[in-house]
């Protein structure tokens, strides 16, 4: 379908000559190209947007036909656009641009993952603040996180928001960003680089205390204390769990007076 | 100094723990009552959550709206929303404009 060497296929209009079945099954062979393009403008709309519409239109179209959708669903399709885009010479200026292209396909992500519901603040309730270090957090499926070595979470958000894009003069540095599902949308927050690591450590199963530990000659109490704020407001924290909390009431039984 | 440090390590935990939490509160307080779940005023693909089985997730209806897929609306909002040919909003599922099996 999409390698426009192949011969027409004989079951398409097969009494006609070969110049007309060949014009018609390019009709068709077209209508397929618009309806992928499309699917690949919804879903990474800031990478069109820095490209533009015609410039957009053509990289798609060579990325369909080197990688055509397989399958009866198209739910996955895209995964590898920010990947093709590195390799593609035409963008090979805009060194950022892959980068963008993966926070929009995180996005899409965080969009269809799995319902399931956020802690709360009352599931806190019960948790006595000394025991806080304990605590096992497991993420939540439309948790995604990227880290980039472009600006990519400010070149993302202008064009985003903003009707004019806003200059991005004074930001250079990369930037790392978490995504996720929240009641109110899909979330796109700029986190410092160390919380990859600390997420990462939450992601092998470390509590809370040992996953700090590990990060926090490059993580201040302050910065920690927003990354959390962060990552429970933004949905990102689907359960909570601590582990000898059990033991504890057996050892203080007088602790937990004030609950129930 | 091992003992040290893991007490600081407590502590830190503790204070941003309960500084997330109290900010959780706070967010989820200013969103109580805001926001409710309206089925069958999403546009096709443009829904926030559930669209029928085997598809339980934002943008995933395929047909205008369809009955048991739901977009976050206004509290209040939800039935007295303007849709075409004398739809309206519920905060219930649906059986209209339910996808072809």
């Amino acid at each position: 379908m999409c390698d426009v060497r192949m011969p027409v296929p004989i079951y398409v209009e097969a009494g006609l000559d070969d110049e007309r079945r060949q014009t018609r099954f390019n009709i068709y062979r077209n209508n397929y190209y618009v309806a992928v393009i499309n699917v690949l403008k919804e879903r990474f709309p800031v990478t069109e947007r820095i490209v533009g519409e015609d410039f957009f239109k053509g990289t798609a179209r060579e990325f369909v036909q080197a990688t055509p959708p397989i399958g009866q669903s198209n739910l996955g399709y895209g995964r590898e656009y920010p990947t093709f885009l590195e390799t593609f010479p035409p963008v090979a200026d805009l060194a950022y641009l892959p980068d963008v292209a993966r926070l929009e396909w995180a996005r899409f992500e965080a969009a269809i993952a799995v319902e399931n519901p956020a802690v709360s603040s009352q599931d806190f309730s019960e948790l006595d603040p000394a025991h806080a270090a304990r605590v096992h957090f497991k993420l939540h499926p439309s948790f995604r996180t990227l880290s980039s070595d472009y600006p990519v979470y400010d070149i993302w958000r202008t064009n985003h928001e903003d009707d004019e894009v806003r200059s991005l003069a004074g930001s250079r540095e990369g930037q790392a960003v978490m995504i996720s599902r929240s009641q109110i949308g899909i979330e796109v927050h700029h986190i410092p680089e160390t919380a990859i690591a600390f997420f990462d450590a939450l992601r092998v199963g470390l509590s809370l205390g040992e996953a700090y530990d590990s990060v926090s000659d490059q993580l201040s109490p302050r910065d920690f204390s927003n990354l959390l704020a962060t990552l429970l407001s933004a949905g990102a924290v689907s359960s909570l769990d601590v582990p000898e909390l059990a033991d504890l009431k057996s050892v203080h039984p007088g602790k937990d007076h004030t609950q129930t | 100094m091992k003992m040290s440090k893991k007490a600081a390590t407590a502590a830190s935990v503790a204070g941003a723990l309960t500084f997330a939490v109290a900010n959780l509160s706070a967010v989820e307080q200013a969103h109580a009552g805001d926001n409710v779940k309206c089925f069958g005023v999403s546009l096709a693909g443009k829904n926030d959550c559930a669209a029928g089985a085997g598809t339980t997730c934002a943008g995933t209806s395929t047909v205008d709206y369809q009955g048991n897929a739901w977009t976050y609306v206004k509290k209040g909002t939800c039935e007295n929303m303007e849709l075409p040919e004398d739809r309206s909003g519920s905060l219930k599922p649906l059986d209209r404009d339910l996808p072809k099996a």
